[in-house]
């Protein structure tokens, strides 16, 4: 492992770290009471965590089949797992999305979706830039700057949906 | 099946799904998912509805 990747790898620990904390205390501590979503979105959570489980792996079968009959590897198995991970939340995005399960009960849709449009372009900016240099490092870039973006379109095509329908 | 006697209770009332929903502490998807008939609720938001519009569990969740 070289120094680049080592100093990556340790952001991307940090970055988990970080949001894992968040998630256990300063979220807690907004919603005191725990109710952050109601039992259908808890339930419907459920479902698109197990959907996405498997998703991720038939993505990681396939690829590491891939490895194994390609006489030449597609790409590197930090990449594979990258991609992996990147299909199995896009599945559980779109499942919580559409199901009316992926904001909390005190949303603030038009800020998130502000969030995800800077991040999403920023992490695609810079996946892109490494792309020649570091494709590994790259890949996780590109996966974290698609994902945001592919949120930002399934958020876009439900609230369409929703003002067609008309709902109350 | 649809839950119609919800939705006219709730008219009743005068309230919106997203009132109706800030009163039972609910997103107003998953009032809309009862009254479509979409979900099943648990009894303890059973409950909460049924006191926030002065119904009983039979009046709006008993098919007779």
């Amino acid at each position: 492992m070289n120094d680049t990747f080592g100093g990556f790898a340790l952001g991307l620990i940090s970055v988990l770290f970080v949001g894992i904390m968040v998630k256990l205390f300063v979220r807690r501590r907004m919603n005191p009471d725990g109710r952050e979503y109601d039992e259908r979105q808890i339930a419907v959570q459920g479902k698109a965590y197990k959907i996405s489980y498997f998703t991720l792996l038939i993505a990681l079968t396939v690829g590491g089949l891939l490895f194994g009959f390609e006489g030449k590897a597609v790409c590197s198995p930090f990449t594979l797992v990258m991609i992996s991970m990147a299909l199995s939340l896009g599945v559980f995005i779109t499942i919580c999305i559409f199901k009316d399960a992926y904001f909390a009960l005190r949303p603030q849709r038009k800020n998130m979706l502000i969030l995800f449009l800077i991040l999403g372009g920023i992490n695609l900016f810079a996946g892109f830039r490494r792309l020649g240099d570091s494709p590994e490092t790259a890949a996780v870039s590109l996966c974290a700057g698609g994902l945001l973006l592919y949120a930002c379109i399934i958020i876009g095509i439900k609230t369409l949906l929703e003002r067609k329908a008309g709902d109350e | 099946m649809k839950n119609l006697k919800l939705k006219a209770a709730r008219a009743a009332k005068d309230l919106t799904q997203q009132q109706l929903a800030d009163l039972v502490n609910v997103s107003r998807q998953t009032i809309n998912a009862i009254e479509k008939g979409e979900y099943n609720p648990t009894i303890r938001l059973c409950v909460s509805i049924c006191r926030a519009l002065d119904k009983t569990l039979d009046e709006l969740f008993w098919d007779v």
